[in-house]
């Protein structure tokens, strides 16, 4: 329990220092600093503020929605896709070289497409999302298919099973920890992904949040929207953690 | 069913090889086994002793002659011939009872918890119903194995040097619980090996192998009571049979050097 205090307190120091400096240049900096940075109780008391009006929990559910609703379709496509690709050569023939391809083009460079296509609104935010979930889940998926021990598949085999029984009582769940991998990528750079597709193509979530208080030249709700930004990063990951835990408490 | 289980005629099995010419495993191989008989087969390592029992078991086909199981010709793997692994056969991701139930459930067999349940209990392992083949002890996993394999009740069980990866000690329990469920349920065994005192132990006969190309040099009968105890291991018979068996040995290996 001291030990996980010690600890808990030394991970703090980074954040210490950061505060020391940030008074430090706000009190001898220029002065011209001043007139737009809050002092680091100032930003504090915004993020309260906005904690307590719900306006940051508002835009947080909706940048949160999103990111699932284009996961979720990432999911569908790509964990079957994945298979077919692990388990079939032509498929991989087919379908490989243009995933080798798109997969360099980062999700930024789909924005301006998007916004021509879609307009500015839930549709192109969902389809970047979706897009940059898609090459995590698909290529793990793939790989974990690929790596199907053949002596499970003997066993299978020898055991009665018929190959529609091998594809959902073998290859899945033998596919499953590098299908987990896939979505817990994936959930990562939707993450990313939404924050820059609220900055630029939706008005609403943490991203749009930030880039109207960049309007309003309000840092302090930049800098709270950034914190919260980063708090539901590490709850997404300590959370689907947990459930990566569970779902493979058959593994050491 | 009739008097053979597996029957083997001049089966020949060889393996392209992309650097090499072609490998020929085995040749003019003939082997008869009689149901509820068990049969050991023992050689050097490469003899092909494997690749006639992925033969029988329908992992792989013969490049000539023919592979019948009571009567029937094997196409591709099935419940009727049931392999136990030298190793990581269970699906880790299942529990001890889910690996047995599984063939049952794939199969649609009704009742397949108390089943399973019977067959654990037959090789010792009631209690450990929920552990996850890494909790259990390298024997108490094949006990898992054979007894996903019992379940399925087949005609002929296919063992691929089943205990090779046990230590010594725990190699004896084994082989004494395959002869107590032998003797249970009476299956026809194919017992792969290359310890003779294992095959000794186990079988009703013993088949020893040559080399590349393999084919199957001597066939001896053991004269060794049942039931067998571990006493048998002392007894002048073991001990006959075992002189036979590296004798044979010992020609193949000179044989291979000439």
């Amino acid at each position: 329990m001291l030990k996980i205090v010690y600890r808990l307190l030394l991970s703090l120091v980074p954040l210490a220092i950061l505060v020391i400096l940030w008074y430090w240049a706000l009190n001898f900096g220029s002065p011209y600093l001043r007139q737009f940075m809050p002092w680091p109780g100032q930003t504090l008391a915004r993020f309260v503020e906005l904690v307590l009006s719900g306006e940051l929990l508002r835009n947080a559910l909706s940048s949160i929605g999103r990111v699932f609703f284009g996961l979720s379709l990432a999911a569908v496509v790509g964990i079957p896709l994945g298979i077919v690709i692990g388990r079939f050569q032509t498929a991989q023939a087919i379908l490989g070289p243009t995933f080798d391809f798109l997969r360099p083009i980062p999700i930024a460079a789909w924005v301006p497409l998007s916004i021509m296509l879609f307009g500015i609104g839930e549709i192109p935010a969902i389809a970047l999302i979706f897009l940059g979930c898609l090459y995590p889940i698909v290529l793990n998926a793939r790989d974990g298919v690929q790596a199907v021990e053949p002596i499970h598949l003997r066993a299978a085999g020898m055991l009665g099973a018929g190959p529609m029984q091998i594809l959902t009582r073998v290859v899945l769940p033998s596919a499953l920890p590098d299908i987990i991998t896939g979505l817990r990528q994936a959930l990562a750079i939707g993450w990313w992904v939404v924050i820059l597709a609220e900055l630029l193509a939706v008005r609403s979530g943490l991203g749009y949040m930030m880039i109207h208080a960049q309007q309003l030249w309000e840092p302090a709700t930049i800098i709270s929207c950034m914190v919260a930004i980063g708090l539901i990063g590490i709850a997404m990951n300590v959370l689907t953690g947990l459930g990566e835990r569970y779902l493979l408490r058959w593994r050491a | 069913m009739g008097n053979t289980s597996v029957v083997l005629r001049n089966v020949s099995k060889q393996f392209h090889r992309k650097t090499s010419g072609p490998l020929t495993a085995l040749s003019d191989v003939n082997l008869e086994i009689a149901p509820g008989e068990i049969y050991a087969l023992v050689g050097p390592s490469g003899c092909g002793k494997s690749t006639i029992l992925n033969l029988v078991a329908g992992f792989d086909h013969p490049t000539g002659g023919s592979v019948t199981v009571d009567g029937q010709p094997v196409s591709r793997p099935g419940p009727d011939r049931g392999v136990v692994f030298q190793e990581h056969g269970l699906f880790p991701w299942l529990t001890a009872m889910d690996n047995v139930r599984f063939g049952l459930d794939v199969r649609k067999i009704p009742d397949s918890a108390e089943k399973a349940q019977y067959f654990l209990r037959a090789v010792g392992l009631a209690g450990f119903e929920k552990h996850y083949p890494r909790e259990l002890s390298g024997g108490m996993r094949q006990r898992v194995a054979l007894a996903r394999v019992l379940a399925n009740g087949p005609s002929v069980i296919l063992m691929d040097e089943p205990f090779g990866a046990l230590d010594a000690q725990t190699r004896l329990s084994m082989q004494e619980l395959l002869l107590d469920v032998w003797t249970e349920f009476r299956p026809t065994i194919l017992f792969i090996t290359h310890d003779v005192d294992e095959a000794i132990f186990v079988a009703d006969r013993i088949g020893v192998m040559t080399t590349r190309p393999g084919r199957i040099m001597t066939e001896l009968r053991s004269a060794l009571p049942r039931p067998r105890t571990y006493h048998d291991l002392a007894s002048a018979e073991f001990g006959r049979l075992k002189e036979q068996i590296l004798m044979s040995i010992r020609e193949v290996i000179a044989a291979k050097t000439e």
